[in-house]
């Protein structure tokens, strides 16, 4: 197993507070990776940092054996790292179908084309529709996302991040919002097409249980610093954990 | 340096700043709030002006005219926004721009129609006439008396603000409207008492400013923008920046008349363009403004129309046949206007790509419109008269400048985009004005000659139908060009930028080198609409690129269909056309024009193209029929959004 991202000593201070401080982490290829923690433990900003939505106080990024800190989103995109938002971002006046293309077509040469119609892109048009029948939506591929109900929006949010065909996939609470059933199934499609596509998997996500079964690695933060990291077993056992995430109640 | 002269200066420009903050806290207040752009609000500015001279002529008081002419003004605002924007909260944004300045249009024409046009002599108050001498320095009473008063009226507003419960609340409603909204408070109320209360502020200004500026149906236009600027560069929303900008900007505009006349018309766009550049948020902005705030989106997607669709072909083929009946059916004079239409088609083609499809609030396409005449009159003058070789160097002058306008400001967007586009635009217009041996400065660019298509004799435009030919094959290749260029992989990436940026740039895209290339290409095609315009005036005024240009293209891209390319071209055909319609049979045509706006933004939420199925819908419902979609009353105004 290769290390596809690690951050070394990564801080973030806003002012006097101290977002994220020293963080440590290493993401294994091809395993699912959680994040965990209480309200305000430096989760989404951990995440805007790595995709470089922010720029760090200090510390360093490394994506596939490179240093990508400081870099701009658009170019650790670039690098094969895809990401979903914790309030779903999806072009809400497009199709489905053409949100998917959209991101589908940045593989190709010939994405900034301005002399041939996008649809002449037939593998990106090929793999926009492959990716909504994936994902559950071929059937309203013609429809706006503005008209999908919040679930449909959250997985086509998805779609569009699995669509620039990512090495690594980060998703900031993909099933925030929505019902137990929503949740298992939305958690279970994304890991069989992690499994299918081959891409590692990290995500924030606060249904324990849920976090506990999928997880390959979890990472455990409170007030911006990594308290506890490992195995499910070993971060459930751990007593700082427990003490400190999860108010001493057995797991 | 003359000290005294300085001094002098010094109080002028705080009198100046003082006028400029009364108008921009109420504007401010109001976009802080509702996040409208009060277009009317210069308007309101001046009808205070006028009432308050009516009270004088009634009365003879002055002190009267102060007291009773805001308070009218606050009932005309308060009428307005109930009758009009009241209904329209819940729309876009955008579309709260064309209504406003469709009332801004119906305000300055009952204006002219009851007081005149001729400006107005402004009797101040007998008490406080003359001058006073302040040390070495004599300095008229009235001035000093308008900066006292001016800065009493800020004072009231900010304790109202900061210490009452109704600051309170709409402080809080500017915050986030469902929070007050779920405290148990109509918040919508307030949104009417705060456009009476700005209207007021306008009053007063109006009031003061009789004594001291020329009272005249345009004074709003002027002030209107500088008060924008003001609130863009002590930051939207916020009522202390307002204080610091409007003083600056007085400041900078009295001490830079004297110190560096050269510069006069320039100072204050620099400035706003320094600041919007280092701060975007502007001196004191305490908060962002809401991101979606000006965003551009739409209930529906209207997809351009075919060229070969059938009503198209129709539309084309009678065009085609318009100057067979020249001079048997009508004058050659409507052949030219129709022309004139095409031109400002093609102007609204090019704006609707950066503002329907990328979502950019270009608010200075007067310059590539501008720029292009000019490049094409001084072309055909000084090297060859000829209309393609003119074009193709308008074309890549409007393109370059628009490709450096866009890289400068494209990290901002929304009203910040907006204003910083119009610093531009202004820059180019001042630069007309001011560079007369190349531009011919306020009288334009005169000489040129009759253009030819090829040069050398080949083909002269100079005849109407020719050029109406022309002109049409030019405005219907452009538009198909355009349809294609938005098909196309580059096309779809850019309206993804319209949605959602971030989501972009997520994706692995650079959206700035997307949004720089269709901001260039868009001037490119304002820059082709100039060279038009040039060759069919055979003249340029300095006039094609002040902001006034600008706003009329925005507001005719809006009344013909924001984002379906075809609407705006539409709407702005038909905005000159109606101008210049009008304007032959009633003295009263900004009032029709007016009138028709705001009716089209009430009536059909997507522009003129909408207005037949809109209406259909609307009998429908009422014929209990059902059928046509539904859509909300909204009579509650302001969804939060």
């Amino acid at each position: 197993m290769s290390t596809i991202l690690e951050t070394e000593n990564l801080t973030k201070r806003f002012g006097s507070l101290t977002a994220n401080g020293d963080v440590n982490l290493t993401v294994e290829s091809g395993t699912t990776h959680s994040v965990i923690g209480p309200n305000g433990a430096g989760k989404s900003t951990l995440f805007n940092l790595i995709t470089g939505l922010l720029e760090p106080t200090s510390g360093s990024i490394r994506f596939n054996g490179e240093d990508i800190t400081g870099e701009s989103p658009h170019e650790v995109a670039r690098r094969g790292l895809a990401r979903s938002f914790q309030i779903t971002d999806v072009f809400d006046g497009l199709t489905a179908f053409e949100n998917v293309r959209v991101a589908a077509q940045f593989a190709d040469d010939r994405r900034s084309s301005m002399w041939r119609s996008a649809d002449s892109l037939t593998d990106a048009g090929g793999r926009a529709t492959e990716i909504l029948e994936d994902v559950g939506l071929a059937d309203r591929s013609h429809q706006r996302a503005a008209e999908f109900a919040y679930g449909d929006r959250r997985k086509l949010e998805i779609g569009i991040t699995m669509a620039t065909e990512p090495d690594l996939l980060m998703l900031d609470e993909p099933t925030a919002g929505m019902g137990r059933e929503d949740t298992i199934s939305t958690v279970q499609l994304v890991q069989r097409l992690a499994d299918e596509r081959g891409f590692t998997l990290m995500l924030i996500e606060h249904d324990i249980e849920i976090v506990m079964s999928i997880s390959d690695t979890i990472t455990v933060l409170q007030r911006g610093e990594v308290i506890a990291e490992g195995t499910p077993d070993e971060v459930r056992a751990d007593e700082e954990v427990q003490r400190a995430y999860l108010g001493g109640a057995q797991l | 340096m003359d000290v005294n002269l300085l001094v002098l200066q010094l109080l002028n420009g705080l009198a100046l700043g003082v006028l400029y903050l009364l108008i921009a806290s109420g504007l401010s207040v109001i976009f802080g709030m509702t996040d409208i752009i009060n277009f009317a609000h210069g308007a309101l500015y001046m009808l205070g002006a006028y009432v308050g001279l009516s009270v004088i002529d009634a009365t003879g008081s002055f002190w009267l005219a102060l007291l009773l002419a805001p308070l009218s003004i606050g009932v005309v605002g308060v009428f307005l926004e109930r009758t009009t924007l009241h209904r329209i909260y819940d729309r876009d944004p955008l579309y709260h721009i064309i209504l406003t300045f469709g009332l801004t249009l119906m305000l300055s024409d009952a204006v002219e129609f009851i007081w005149g046009k001729s400006p107005q002599q402004f009797p101040g108050p007998d008490a406080i006439t003359g001058a006073v001498a302040l040390g070495p320095i004599f300095y008229p009473k009235y001035k000093l008396f308008l900066i006292v008063a001016g800065i009493a009226v800020a004072g009231g507003v900010w304790l109202l603000f900061e210490k009452t419960n109704f600051g309170l609340i709409v402080r809080g409603g500017a915050q986030s409207r469902q929070t007050v909204r779920i405290m148990g408070i109509n918040i919508s109320n307030y949104f009417t008492l705060v456009f009476g209360l700005a209207a007021v502020l306008a009053g007063v200004a109006g009031v003061l400013a009789g004594p001291f500026l020329n009272v005249t149906p345009t004074m709003g236009d002027q002030i209107i923008i500088t008060a924008f600027i003001v609130v863009v560069v002590g930051g939207l929303g916020s009522f202390r920046g307002s204080v610091v900008a409007a003083l600056l900007i007085g400041l900078v505009q009295s001490l830079g008349t004297v110190f560096v006349p050269q510069l006069t018309g320039f100072l204050v766009y620099l400035l706003m363009i320094l600041v919007l550049l280092v701060r975007p948020q502007g001196l004191l902005g305490e908060y962002e403004v809401r991101s979606d705030s000006t965003k551009v989106t739409f209930s529906e997607i209207i997809e351009p129309v075919s060229i070969t669709d059938k009503r198209a072909l129709g539309l084309l083929g009678v065009l085609a046949l318009v100057p067979l009946g020249m001079g048997s059916l009508y004058s050659p004079y409507f052949v030219g206007l129709l022309s004139l239409m095409f031109i400002w088609a093609l102007l609204a083609l090019s704006l609707d790509m950066v503002m329907g499809y990328m979502g950019l609030l270009s608010f200075g396409h007067a310059a590539f419109f501008g720029i292009g005449a000019y490049a094409t009159g001084l072309f055909t003058m000084h090297v060859f008269n000829s209309f393609v070789a003119a074009a193709a160097v308008a074309i890549v002058v409007a393109a370059g400048v628009a490709w450096i306008i866009g890289a400068l400001s494209i990290r901002l967007t929304g009203v910040y985009f907006a204003m910083i586009t119009l610093a531009f635009a202004q820059m180019f217009h001042q630069l007309a004005l001011t560079w007369n041996d190349v531009t011919g400065g306020s009288d334009g660019l005169t000489g040129m000659p009759t253009v030819d298509l090829f040069g050398a004799g080949l083909v002269s435009l100079g005849d109407t139908a020719t050029f109406y030919y022309f002109a049409l094959f030019v405005t219907v290749a452009a538009y198909v060009v355009t349809v294609k260029l938005l098909d196309s992989p580059f096309g779809r990436v850019v309206t993804a930028i319209r949605e959602s940026e971030r989501r972009v740039s997520f994706l692995g895209y650079d959206t700035n080198v997307y949004k720089r290339r269709a901001f260039a290409l868009s001037g490119a095609i304002g820059g082709l609409a100039g060279a038009l315009l040039a060759t069919y005036q055979t003249f340029v005024s300095a006039g094609t690129l002040h902001w006034v240009v600008s706003g009329d293209v925005v507001i005719a891209m809006m009344f013909g269909g924001i984002g379906t390319l075809f609407g705006p071209m539409f709407g702005a055909g038909l905005f000159i056309g109606l101008q210049e319609i009008l304007s032959s049979y009633t003295d009263q045509w900004r009032f029709v024009l007016g009138l028709l706006l705001v009716l089209t933004v009430m009536v059909a939420p997507r522009g003129l193209i909408t207005v037949y199925s809109s209406v259909r819908d609307a009998v429908r419902l009422r014929m209990g029929s059902g059928g046509g979609p539904q859509r909300d009353a909204a009579t509650d105004g302001g969804e939060n959004r």
